[in-house]
C-alpha cells in the first residue's frame, strides 16, 4: 500500500481508469484503493510507481454525481409534496 | 487379704484385725469414701458433672450450657445461622429475606450479611454514531468515522484521535459482539459494502453487501459478529459503494458499538 494525499473530489474508479492508462497495474478488488479514518488515500500498488501515481492522483478530479432524487424531491420539484399526494388519493 | 480397695486404694478393716479397732477402721475408710468424693458433693438443678483434671474422681459441677457446646439457644428463628464475631466466639446470624444472599462484609460484628443478589451487572462496551454525514468516494474503501458516543464505559474509543476506532481497552481482553449499522444516502446503482477490519486487516466472513431497491435513503446495513480480542486490538467499518458518484453514509441511524461478554 502506497499513500498519498486523498483528492478533493476521489472517483476510485475513475483514478483506477487512470492509473492503468499510465501503465501502473492495480486490481479491481475494493481495498486497491482506501482511505483511512485520518482521511489518507492508500492505493495498492507496485512501490517503483508510487512517483508517477502521485502525479496523476495530484491531478484527478473526479466524478461526484449527486444522489439520485428522492420521491419526496420528485414531488417537490412539480410543486407537490407528500401530504398533497396522500390528500389526492384519500388517504389521509 | 488386701488392704485396699480395688480401685481407690482406700483402706479396709482386715479379719485379724482386732474387733474394738474396727469401729476406727469403718470411720477411716468412710472418711477416704467421703474425701475422695467431695468433688461430687453440691451442684445445683441441670448441672452436669465436668472434669477438672485426668485425677480420679476430680470432678466439678458445672452449668450444662458449658463454653465448648453450641446450644440451641443460639438460634432463634427459621433460616438463622450460626456464625463467629471472634476465635471461639459463636453467634447467631439471624435469617434474611426472601432473594437475599449471604454476603462477606467485614464491618459487620459476624463477618457476613445478607444482602440483595445483584442483579444488574456491569456494562462495559461502548456505542458510537456520527457526528455528520460522511461521504464516500465511488469505488473507495473507506473507514467510517465515528465523531461521538452514545456512551464508552471504559475508553473503548476517542472522539479526537483514529475515531474510526473501537479499541480493546487495558484489563478487557476477551470475546465481543460488535454490531454496527451503515444507512446510505438514496441511490440504486450498484452495490454497497462494509466489512469488519481487526488492526487493518479485513476480517474474512464479515463482508456484507446489498444491492438497493429503492432510492429514498433508507437502505440500512446492519451486522453483529462476535470476536475474541485482545487488548489494543482494534476495529473499525470499512464501506464502498458504485454508485459512480460521492454517495453519504447518513449520520442518522448508522452507529458501531462494541459489547464486552466475557473472557
Amino acid at each position: 500500500m502506497v499513500k498519498f494525499q486523498k483528492p478533493v473530489n476521489l472517483n476510485g474508479q475513475e483514478l483506477r481508469d487512470e492509473l492503468r492508462a499510465q501503465g501502473i497495474a492495480i486490481s479491481d478488488k475494493r481495498s486497491a484503493i482506501s482511505v483511512d479514518e485520518n482521511g489518507d488515500l492508500f492505493l495498492e500498488i507496485n512501490q517503483k510507481d508510487e512517483s508517477k501515481a502521485a502525479g496523476i492522483v495530484a491531478n484527478h478530479n473526479g466524478t461526484t454525481m449527486p444522489p439520485e432524487p428522492t420521491l419526496a424531491d420528485k414531488l417537490l420539484s412539480v410543486g407537490v409534496n407528500i401530504d398533497d399526494l396522500k390528500s389526492a388519493l384519500g388517504l389521509s | 487379704m488386701a488392704t485396699t480397695t480395688t480401685n481407690y486404694g482406700w483402706d479396709i478393716p482386715q479379719s485379724t484385725d482386732l474387733v474394738k479397732d474396727g469401729a476406727t477402721a469403718i470411720a477411716t475408710l468412710g472418711q477416704d469414701i467421703d474425701t475422695s468424693f467431695v468433688g461430687l458433693k453440691g451442684g445445683t438443678t441441670g448441672q452436669v458433672l465436668s472434669k477438672t483434671s485426668n485425677t480420679d474422681l476430680a470432678f466439678t459441677w458445672v452449668a450444662q450450657d458449658d463454653s465448648n457446646a453450641i446450644q440451641n439457644a443460639i438460634v432463634d428463628a427459621k433460616g438463622d445461622l450460626i456464625s463467629a464475631t471472634a476465635n471461639d466466639t459463636p453467634a447467631r446470624l439471624a435469617v434474611g429475606t426472601d432473594g437475599q444472599v449471604l454476603t462477606v462484609d467485614s464491618t459487620t460484628a459476624t463477618g457476613l450479611k445478607w444482602a440483595a443478589a445483584s442483579s444488574t451487572p456491569t456494562f462495559v462496551g461502548c456505542q458510537l454514531y456520527m457526528s455528520s454525514n460522511q461521504s464516500i468516494a465511488n469505488s473507495t474503501n473507506t473507514t467510517l468515522l465515528w465523531g461521538a458516543e452514545y456512551f464508552d464505559s471504559n475508553g473503548f474509543h476517542s472522539t479526537t484521535t483514529n475515531t474510526g476506532r473501537i479499541t480493546i481497552p487495558t484489563g478487557k481482553a476477551g470475546y465481543y459482539l460488535l454490531t454496527g449499522a451503515v444507512r446510505w444516502s438514496g441511490n440504486t446503482s450498484q452495490r454497497r459494502n462494509m466489512s469488519l477490519s481487526k488492526n487493518g486487516t479485513y476480517i474474512a466472513g464479515t463482508d456484507w453487501m446489498e444491492n438497493p431497491s429503492t432510492n429514498e435513503g433508507y437502505l440500512i446495513q446492519t451486522f453483529a459478529f462476535m470476536v475474541n480480542a485482545a487488548v489494543a486490538d482494534y476495529y473499525v467499518i470499512n464501506v464502498s459503494q458504485g454508485s459512480g458518484g460521492a454517495l453519504d453514509v447518513i449520520a442518522d441511524s448508522s452507529y458501531f458499538g462494541a459489547i464486552y461478554l466475557g473472557a
